[in-house]
Order: structure tokens, then sequence, then C-alpha cells
């Protein structure tokens, strides 16, 4: 691989994880040469936290369309490419409290009705879906639809079809600065030297904020700690993805997944008692008037002791068998939150800037449509889902009003 | 369940709905001084940091203290074993450690160590708090908790100091052929003629750099094990024997150690290097490569060593710095220190963080006695600076005597510096990481689709995710990279160990968390 | 040196107290200890220290055990993956 910059470039995309990568692909394939520039390695940043389930259960009612497509679209891409463990092995959502059968039943319903397929499990019934979970569940929510993908894999098998139909790639190359001329973004500047393009992908997860509020666009985007456990090589146990109810009080109020991977590891993570402050509280002034876009800190820190606590409670309450296995390590990421939880994809400030980037920690499903809604943009044509849900301006339209 | 003939880490215990998850026990303990390693430099600072009067536990992996200069056999082992003086000055300092009040504890690994004395860290919010809110301090004079679990039982201690002598491992670059039974590093076949008083084979060929390969042959022929030869890489016996000649408080050892090789008449080849193993199920010969000026293996000149069924081959030891890096300390890269190593300051062996000392190889590859002293200093350090009696002359002392042994370590690690040409072996097929069973190819081929790093190529291949979570593997992958990269090995730098510093049972994790 | 028994894959092994299972196995000129997890090639110890998890084996019905750092017992039963 030649390591020289290229000095042009049809499209730059910022960020090379799984957004970047999908977009990427989606370019190349249309015809275009993108060029991808990733600060660090791929996939090493928000997409490496990921678990990477492929869902569209208690998701987003408003974007199940965008949902119900992208599922289909891993699919397609597992029969196109490969190479990425796409497993479609169907995920439960276990209940622990009485409270949330109610919201759980009112997932499934308003699913149902857009033709989804998701059904409520009681234990005999989920113990016949995953039979090491004997732990004393409620009950289960069961989506058999959904899948899981190795999210380094998928982020490499995606850059090499990129590759494949023209698209570069470099690790390692930061990108400084978004540099335009009059209402039109001309290149990027990187240390290796600047590459001139019209078009700009803002696909850097939690630092797309910082690029994009020079350019006057303020993107209310907050960097969120993402933590994960993994344990030594295990026998196959664990058959399914296996995730917390959404409770009443939402996703801030107990988070679960927990899942097998192919190699034989249990992935899992639990937060019990999530904190809030996602809605703007760290912001901070930095004297231009425009709020300073708040970054993940430069040194990644290790797992919160409370984290791990809370993680291997969780996973013993509900597998008591995997008591002896031993916990092999542990990894920490930052994804990118917005104030009502969808991406942002689209245009946004100067002709050739587009944003792809707010995961909200379930990104990774989403990335192909991501992809696609910013091709389809930057091609002129009309997306098959709604774009307006993901408008950049969305937020400042919400304060006016 | 389980795939015929390849092994599981873990077993799954079958339970019944409702069954809770078995409870594990762990033993809650405090003091004021936690040494971590009950080697030379360990079993130093526990004796000095004790007689200055604070209270001492030390945490050791092994079933019995000494490490592996001081390396204790079993009760029962042969006179021959255990007569010889590294044993004998090795139970003297035991002895006197645990008179002065030292509790040793063995079989305990070290898989946590965080700030804060009070509890397992302290309750913080997890998945919701945004970064700008994060307060997580990497150390504190508030104290330590240290969580080690292992054949002898699990604990957690709090400590207000903690000194960190974890010693050294061989430094190692794969070659074909290195995974096979028999091939081993220089340190195993020591532990095992020493400790055991097994020889790692019938006939053992010893081969890398470094003084360290005198003793392993000496203990391997004590042991009565067959050397079929030494293959050291470094061609100046000259410049070695001068830097020897300088420093007379060796000479007796040199001589106790060389005798019985020339009495055994046990070949010694100089200015090669091990290139591949050769064996279906395990190792059965070795091919040669001369070095050139530069360091790189000629493959045009190769030649076998056969009818071998051990292979012992290491070129020197890098410290063991995981712990030290997991509080956060900070390193420096010195190649003849060894490479990355625990920054101290030699007055006190204070790391960067406050509460935490460095004894031994992980502040420098230096040797067992200036380990001692350097133990010595640390514990007297930890001590005072906890309120017991100022030692400072006595440490002034320690670090005036330590700089003879200290500087010749250090010319005999530059003298001994691996070849540069190591990675140079490597093919295609060559397991790099041992754990994952990821060859060189695939990482290459990682690197080819644009993972530019050993990170990269982690997330691509899985190379130095595994069980050792790349101590073994991380300067190959370094070299290789590096090799392919143009680059030097050093740029690579190292990954910060996380949770846990070893695997460890969750339902161990779970009772150690508990409040 | 006391001599005691113990049994590896089922064979009887004769070992002397103290020795660890990866010297006992080693003496008894049984190097190949289990198989890698993808190419299912035999490996033995290698680090020796307990650094490398190469020595893995099932020790009275534990698997995952490091070889290099139990000592035997009289009566234990070793099974290896070779």
């Amino acid at each position: 691989m030649s390591t020289a910059l290229p000095k042009t470039a049809d499209v730059v995309i910022v960020g090379g994880g799984i957004v970047g990568a999908a977009t990427a692909q989606a370019l190349a394939r249309a015809g275009l040469k993108p060029l991808v520039l990733e600060k660090g390695a791929f996939g090493g940043a928000v997409s490496g936290a990921s678990l990477a389930c492929i869902s569209t259960h208690m998701m987003d009612l408003e974007e199940l369309k965008l949902l119900a497509w992208t599922r289909a679209r891993w699919a397609e891409l597992d029969a196109e490419i490969g190479g990425f463990e796409y497993n479609r092995c169907g995920q439960l959502r276990f209940i622990a409290r009485e409270a949330d059968v109610a919201v759980a039943e009112g997932w499934i319903a308003a699913e149902r009705a857009a033709g989804l397929t998701p059904e409520l499990l009681d234990p005999a019934a989920v113990r016949e879906v995953e039979p090491a979970l004997t732990g004393p569940i409620l009950a289960a929510s069961w989506s058999a639809l959904d899948a899981v993908v190795n999210p380094f894999l998928a982020v490499r098998a995606l850059l090499a079809d990129a590759q494949h139909y023209g698209a570069t790639v470099r690790a390692h190359t930061p990108v400084a600065g978004v540099r335009t001329e009059g209402h039109r973004v001309t290149g990027v500047t990187t240390p290796a030297g600047t590459v001139d393009t019209p078009h700009v992908v803002l696909a850097a997860g939690p630092w797309a904020a910082r690029l994009a509020a020079p350019l006057g666009v303020i993107l209310p985007m907050l960097p969120r700690k993402a933590q994960c456990l993994a344990t030594v090589r295990v026998p196959p146990v664990i058959r399914r993805v296996v995730g917390a109810c959404e409770s009443a009080g939402g996703v801030e109020a107990g988070y679960t997944q927990i899942q097998q991977a192919r190699e034989g590891q249990v992935l899992f993570n639990t937060v019990l008692a999530g904190g809030t402050a996602q809605a703007g509280g760290a912001d901070k002034d930095n004297g231009t008037g425009a709020p300073a876009a708040v970054t993940p800190p430069p040194v990644v820190p290790p797992v919160d002791l409370a984290f791990v606590r809370d993680s291997v409670e969780t996973l013993l309450w509900l597998f008591p068998g995997l008591a002896d296995i031993e916990v092999l390590r542990s990894w920490v990421r930052y994804e990118a939150v917005t104030p009502d939880s969808r991406f942002v994809a689209g245009p946004a400030g100067p002709e050739g800037l587009w944003i792809a980037a707010g995961d909200n920690g379930t990104g990774f499903v989403r990335s192909p449509a991501i992809g696609r809604l910013v091709t389809d943009g930057i091609l002129g044509k009309t997306p098959p889902f709604d774009a307006a849900l993901y408008r950049a301006d969305r937020f400042a339209t919400a304060a006016a009003a | 369940m389980s795939t015929p003939g390849i092994s599981f880490a873990g077993k799954i215990s079958p339970a019944k709905a409702g069954d809770p998850a078995r409870e594990a026990q762990v033993e809650r303990l405090s003091c004021d001084v936690c040494i971590v390693g009950a080697g030379a430099a360990g079993l130093s600072a526990a004796h000095a940091a004790a007689t200055s009067g604070a209270s001492v536990i030390v945490l050791d992996a092994f079933p019995r203290p000494g490490g592996q200069y001081y390396m204790q056999p079993p009760a029962e082992a042969s006179a021959s074993i255990s007569g010889n003086p590294q044993v004998t000055a090795g139970a003297t300092l035991i002895a006197e450690a645990e008179r002065a009040g030292v509790r040793i504890l063995s079989g305990r690994e070290v898989w946590g160590v965080f700030p804060g004395g009070d509890l397992a860290g302290g309750r913080v919010p997890g998945r919701g708090v945004p970064a700008a809110d994060f307060a997580e301090g990497v150390a504190g004079s508030n104290g330590f908790t240290l969580h080690a679990a292992g054949e002898d039982g699990a604990v957690r201690v709090t400590a207000r100091s903690i000194i960190v002598a974890t010693g050294a491992h061989d430094r190692v670059v794969p070659f074909p052929g290195w995974t096979l039974p028999g091939v081993m590093t220089p340190g195993a076949g020591q532990r095992l003629a020493k400790l055991s008083g097994t020889p790692p084979g019938r006939r053992t060929l010893i081969a890398g750099s470094g003084a360290f390969l005198l003793p392993v042959a000496a203990s391997i022929l004590k042991a009565g094990g067959q050397l079929a030869a030494v293959l050291e890489a470094n061609d100046r016996p000259l410049a070695a024997a001068a830097i020897v000649a300088r420093n007379p408080l060796i000479w007796r050892e040199f001589a106790r150690l060389a005798w019985p090789l020339w009495r055994a008449r046990v070949p010694w080849y100089r200015g090669g290097m091990v290139v591949a193993a050769l064996g279906d199920d395990r190792v059965r010969a070795a091919v040669i490569a001369p070095l050139d000026g530069r360091g790189t293996p000629d493959l045009t000149r190769t030649f076998e060593i056969g009818d071998i069924d051990a292979l012992l081959v290491g070129y020197g030891f890098r410290p063991h710095i995981e712990l030290t890096a997991a509080v956060g300390c900070a390193h420096d890269f010195d190649e003849a220190a060894g490479g990355w190593h625990c920054r101290v300051d030699p007055a006190t062996a204070a790391t960067t963080v406050p509460g935490v000392y460095a004894a031994g190889e992980t502040g420098g590859i230096a040797g067992a006695r200036p380990a001692r002293l350097s133990g010595r200093i640390a514990g007297l350090a930890a001590a005072e600076s906890l309120g017991f009696s100022d030692t400072s002359p006595e440490r002034r002392r320690l670090v005036a005597r330590r700089r003879g042994p200290a500087a010749f370590a250090t010319a005999l690690n530059r003298h001994f510096a691996p070849p540069r040409g190591l990675a140079a072996a490597i093919t295609d097929d060559t397991v790099m990481c041992r754990c994952e069973d990821v060859t060189a190819g695939e990482v290459r081929a990682a690197l080819a689709d644009g993972a530019d790093d050993a990170f990269g190529s982690k997330l691509w291949t899985r190379a130095g995710m595994g069980l050792c979570q790349g101590r073994v593997c991380g300067f190959g992958l370094a070299s290789l990279i590096a090799a392919d990269r143009d680059l030097d090995p050093e740029e690579v730098g190292f990954n910060t160990p996380r949770l846990p510093l070893r695997p460890v049972k969750l339902s161990t994790m779970q009772a150690a968390l508990k409040e | 040196m006391s001599a005691i028994v113990i049994t590896v894959d089922g064979d009887r092994l004769e070992a002397r107290a103290g020795m660890t299972v990866a010297a006992a196995l080693i003496a008894a000129d049984r190097p190949v200890l289990r198989r890698s997890p993808r190419a299912g090639a035999p490996r033995g110890v290698h680090c020796g220290m307990g650094h490398c998890f190469e020595c893995l084996v099932t020790i009275d019905g534990t698997p995952g055990r490091r070889a290099c750092l139990v000592e035997v017992r009289d009566g234990m039963a070793v099974e290896t993956g070779r």
C-alpha cells in the first residue's frame, strides 16, 4: 500500500469507522472516487465499542422504514461480500421488572403494526430459545430476524469493497480542518498535506462537531463513554443477542447487551444505573459566542469499576452457569449522543459539507442507510427513506420553535 | 459441546432455572505497603519496609517466593538442586522478611489495581456520563486497592503505598516453527531445571543473546541434560570479556557457571541466529543462519543442528511494566535497559505516580544485585514517606553501592543488544500471535488492506487479543510492522494494559467488587 | 525426594513432589500439551513462568490451568488437549 496522500478526491470522508466505511462503499459503487481519512486505526474508535447488533427491535418507531431497509441491506452485504461473521441469531430482550412488561408489549404491538414480527416469550419459552438463560427473568421479547456482525471485520470488508471499486483509504491521517472558498467546500488539511475535493463527509463520530464548528455548523453532539468486557474463549453457550428490555425511563435507566462471538468469547456490558446529562450540560463557552464542541478525552481511560460490577452481576444473574469462566479483557470507546438519539445525516453549512455522525450507541445497524442517505444527497437522488428525520438543522428549528 | 482436540480456557457449569451463580470467597486485607513480586527486589523491599515499622504484604504469582534469581525448589528437592548459593541466599532473604513481619501470599496474581484505599474504587456512573465530567484519578495519595487471585485463593488488599517488583520476561521474536512443543524461552528452561530438576529436553540447543544463556546452560547440565550447543548472536567476545574483566565482583560467579560447560565440551557458536525450528509434532532440529555486520541473517548460508528435543531462544529481557502502566506511571525507552521500562527516581525508587514505587527490573533490566539494592531503597523510601523512620543516609549509601553493578548491567545489555534483523526470519506462514493462531501473512494482509499499526492489525486479525494479551507477541508484532513500514520497533510503542491484568473468574470478580 | 503418582490422559506417571505439572510432563517426554485454537497445531510449554498461557491443561476437571504454575499432587488427574 502506497502511503502518499492523494492530492485530489471526488469526496473526502473524514472518519474510518463503520459509517465512513459504508459511505465510502456506497459512493465507490456509485462510480465516485472517495478518499477515507482516519485519524487512528480503522474501526478503532466508536465502531470498536459496538457489539454490532443488526436489529429493528426497540429502536425508534419513526425510523422503522430505515431500519427495515438497513437490516435487509446487511443481509445483502453478507451475500455480496461476506467475511464479517454475519449471524442471524435473533435477539432476546429480557424483562426484570413487572412495569417493563407493558413497555415491551407497547413496542411489540407498534412493530407488528408496521409488519415486523417480534413476540413476547414467557421464561419457559425463553429457555427454548436460549437454554443457558436460567436466571429469574419475568419474560423476554424475541426478535428472530435480528442479527449480529463482527464490527472490526465489517469495517474491513466494507473498506476493502470500497477500495475494490476505486476508493482510497488512509489510517493515521487526522484531518485538521475543512477548507472553504466563499460558501463552498474546497478541501481538507492534514499533517500529510492538503487534499482538494468538492465534498467532505464528516463521519467522525464524537469528533465531527469539532470539525463542523469552525464552518458555523453547530452539532449538539456529546461523547459518551461506551464500555465492554470479554471472557476467554469458551464452548458455545449463548446462542442469541441478549439485551435488556428498554425500561420505563428509556435507555439511560438501564442497558445490557450480551452475546458470544463466533470465536467463543462472551462479550457483555451492562449499565444498571446510568447517568443522565446528554442534554448539552457539558457544553462550554469558547468565547466566540458559539458553544465549543465537546470531544472525547485524548487518552482513553479505563473501564469504570461500577460498570464492571454491574456487568458481571447482570451476566451471572442471567447466566449463573458462567460463574467459573474468566474475564479476559475490557475496553472503552466514545460514542456520539444527540438530543433526540438520532443520527445527523445530510448537508450542513457550506455547499459540499455533509454530516454522517451521531450514532447514539446504536449506529452500527444504521450505517449502510446513513451511507446511502449521504451518497444519494451527493448524487442529487432521493433516498428510499425519510431524510428529514436526520437533517442537521433540526435542533436549531426545535430551539427556535 | 467442545471441539475435539481444541482446548477451551473455560468451563460452563450446567445450571437449572433459578439457580444463583456460585459465590466466590475473597479475603480482605489491608497494610501500609503492598509489594507485587517476591523476587530479589520485592523481598528486599518487603524486608526494608517491615524493619522500618510498616506492615507489609507481598503478592506473588508463583507457588513459592524467590522470583527467578532466588527461585526456591520444594522442600523435598534433592541436595543437588537446593544446595546452590542462590537458593541458600534466597531462603535467607525470605526468612529474614518473614521474621520482620512480612506476610507473603504466594500463588496470587494481581488482576487489578485501583486508586482509592477505601473500597473497590468508589462508585462512579457509567455509560450516561459525558466525557467532560470524566473525573477518575489514575492514582492518588489515598492509597490503592489491589485485587489478586490464583491457585491459593483470591484477596483484596488495601494499601497506602505499592511497590511494583514484577521482574522481567524473555524477549522473543517469532521464527518459523517457534510454536513447536520443545521450543521455549531460556527463562522456561531455567525454571524447569532449577525448580523441578528437569532439563527442558534430553538434548537442548540454547540460542539468542545475553549473559543469561550461561547460567541456563549450567543449570541444564546440572539437571542431567545434554547440550547440543550454545549459539550467541553477538560476535564480539573480546568486548564481552573486557566488560567482565572490569568487574571483579562477578569473576567468581562467572567461573562457577562457565566451568561445567568447558568441562562438558559444549560447542559455543557466535554470530548466528535460529531462523527456523523443524519437526512435526515437536522440535527435532534448528536452522541457523550467520548474521552479517548489520545484524541481518544471511538466509543463503544456513546450517542445521539436529538431534535435539528442546530449543531455547531468547534475546535478553523486557521489563514487566503492566502494573506500572496500568496505574499511569511514565515509562521510557532505552535499549540498554531492556526497552520500555518504568521511570524511577534512583534516590527513592518512586515513580511518577504518588504512592507507587518500582523496584528491580520493572525500572530497567539490571540483574539481581541492583534489584536487591533498588528493592531496599524502595522499601525504605516507601515506609519513610508514610511516616516511619528517616532512612535517607542509608538510602544514599545504597544508591552509591548500586551504581557499579548497574553500570555493569547496562554495559552488558548494550553489548548483547538483539540483532537488528530478528524479524527477517519471519515467513508468511509463521505464527505471530500464539494465543489466537494469527500468521505473519494475515498480519501483512491486514497492513495491505489499510491497517497501519499494531492496534489496527489487532482489530482485523485478533493478533494480541488472546490470553496473553500481547505479552508474548507484542515485541514480535512491533518488529514485523516496523520492518514492513521501515520504522524502529520502539516507535510502535506498547499497549496500555486494561482490566483485568490477568484472566479472572467472573465469580471472583463479582465477589471482589462487592462493597 | 518423595515419589508421587499422577495420571496423564489416563496413564499413570511417577513424579517428584514439588515439581510443576509442566516439568512432570516434560520429564516423561510428553511435551505436547494442547492444540492451538484455529490451526489445531501442537503446543507445549513456552515461557514457563505463567505469562504465555501456552501450557493450558485440564487439572482435576478444571480446564485452562497453567501447567507451569501448578505443582503436582499425589493422585492428580491431568488431561492434555493433544
